[in-house]
């Protein structure tokens, strides 16, 4: 017999992961993942041969040394110019089936596979962003498509068999346990306790972006402020964002933390899959409200404009 | 397919282990115990490429230096045609994207498992830079400039301001074929 203190933990386990759950936020987290990924695809496609093929920067001679162990480009198709020209169509021609919706789950299946693979390919050139897109890409093999929610209904509609909450859940656990893990790390360097952490960080030229002006980036007590507000963040707002009252504003300041930094940090799609990420904590609810603010402003413009003519 | 969401056993068993193995991953190994499940779970997340490493984004410390690396081709005749990574401190949002990933070759390159890459890099320097040349390569050197970030308190360096690298060390020099130690102190290479 369980102790009611277990059988109150396994209840709150099911209830985290297997409540019934409006899952439809995932419709908007699909596309905007494939976008995403889509453009910082591009940005590689140039060099593909140069990073994936045999007769670029990695021959087979060391291809063994700078690639992992699980599956590979070469797995598929030689690493020949037809081959990686082949790899690359497919995972393109999967992130487009991925992003119009069609049969989302294998075409998620289908991204994870080969966005692996591109990535077991080359251990060089990939970061932490990628990972998160991997990440993400294996999160979206789970997620129940449009139609498929459509189908299945809301929690607390009648004759609704509505999809646990599960899959979104695996969003927003990885997203705060990244940001966290990031803390740890962090706290664990001098550069942050410190405070002089944006002070280096403003000094890496092949990072810059936008020039911050001298007020922040010339001033040793702006920029501690700034180093210390940064771990403050990532300290909070992965604890903050699964309270009801301070989930929006802990969201807002996410959104506008990654966007600013995307302006004066050269991240490529970092911030991006990160907010992308996060997304996963906002409400289909939330969301069509705010979409629906903006096309209605739209709408009455339209509609305003013939009635004050006809007066 | 839709009663396997709802699998109770199945659901547990997957997210919770997932979770699990991701926890010891991520969290800076302490103890020894730690260090011992992380090695034995290692293997199998990159065989199923599910690793995700410890997140140490710009951490614990962050890179205290600005780098570029360069390459002189010396032609038979004596003259050189001088090659460099992208010049950061000018360049384009559009250039800067274009070349993320490069970059990120790039300091792998002058890192620890550097030396691997240098024939293969400069095979392909050779080749690209010597297209369409009616003139053979006597060699070609690859060059290491770097500039250290000190302290703030040791030395204030102005933000966005082009790198003030020391002087340029040579790293690697590529030859059209095997060289002798004699050919070298010929031609003072």
């Amino acid at each position: 017999m369980k102790s009611p203190s277990l059988k109150s933990c396994c209840s709150a386990i099911d209830r985290f992961l297997l409540a019934p759950g409006d899952l439809r936020i995932l419709n908007v987290i699909r596309p905007m993942f494939g976008l995403f990924l889509a453009i910082n695809l591009l940005f590689l496609w140039p060099d593909r041969h140069l990073f994936f093929g045999a007769e670029g920067l990695i021959p087979d001679d060391i291809y063994g040394e700078f690639s992992n162990t699980s599956w590979k480009i070469s797995t598929f198709v030689p690493r020949n110019v037809w081959g990686v020209n082949a790899y690359f169509l497919a995972l393109f021609a999967s992130l487009g089936s991925l992003i119009v919706g069609f049969s989302p789950r294998m075409s998620a299946l289908l991204v994870f596979v080969l966005l692996s693979g591109l990535y077991n390919s080359n251990t060089l050139i990939f970061d932490g962003e990628d990972t998160i897109f991997r990440l993400l890409a294996f999160f979206l093999i789970f997620a129940p498509g449009p139609l498929e929610l459509k189908q299945s209904g809301l929690p607390g509609e009648q004759g609704s068999t509505p999809y646990p909450i599960w899959p979104l859940r695996l969003f927003q656990v990885q997203m705060c346990a990244m940001m966290l893990a990031c803390v740890w790390q962090k706290l664990r360097g001098d550069v942050w306790i410190d405070g002089t952490a944006m002070y280096y960080v403003f000094r890496l030229y092949d990072y810059q972006r936008l020039a911050l002006p001298e007020f922040f980036t010339e001033n040793l007590s702006i920029l501690k402020v700034m180093t210390w507000s940064v771990v403050l963040l990532e300290l909070s707002a992965p604890i903050l964002i699964w309270f009801k009252k301070t989930r929006i504003p802990t969201i807002l300041v996410l959104m506008v933390f990654h966007l600013m930094t995307d302006l004066t940090m050269n991240l490529m799609m970092f911030h991006w899959i990160m907010i992308t990420g996060w997304m996963s904590f906002v409400s289909y609810h939330d969301f069509s409200a705010l979409f629906s603010m903006f096309s209605k402003r739209d709408q009455s413009e339209h509609v305003e404009a013939p009635l004050l003519s006809t007066n | 397919m839709k009663s396997l969401y709802h699998s109770r056993p199945l659901i547990l068993l997957g997210v919770l282990g997932f979770w699990g193995v991701s926890l010891v991953e991520m969290t800076p190994q302490v103890l020894e115990v730690h260090k011992q499940v992380d090695n034995t779970i290692d293997p199998v997340l990159e065989a199923v490429s599910l690793w995700q490493g410890s997140w140490d984004l710009f951490a614990p410390d962050i890179d205290h230096w600005n780098t570029r690396v360069e390459c002189v081709i010396t032609w038979e005749d004596g003259s050189e045609t001088h090659w460099s990574t992208i010049d950061w401190a000018n360049a384009s949002a559009w250039e800067r994207m274009r070349n993320f990933r490069r970059n990120e070759y790039f300091d792998d390159l002058i890192a620890n498992r550097g030396a691997l890459l240098w024939p293969a890099f400069g095979d392909h320097l050779v080749r690209t830079l010597t297209a369409g040349e009616n003139k053979n390569v006597r060699w070609a050197d690859l060059i290491y400039l770097g500039e250290t970030l000190l302290p703030p308190e040791a030395h204030w360096r102005k933000a966005y301001i082009t790198p003030q690298f020391r002087a340029p060390e040579r790293f690697y020099s590529w030859y059209p074929h095997e060289i002798s130690e004699s050919e070298i102190m010929l031609f003072g290479n």
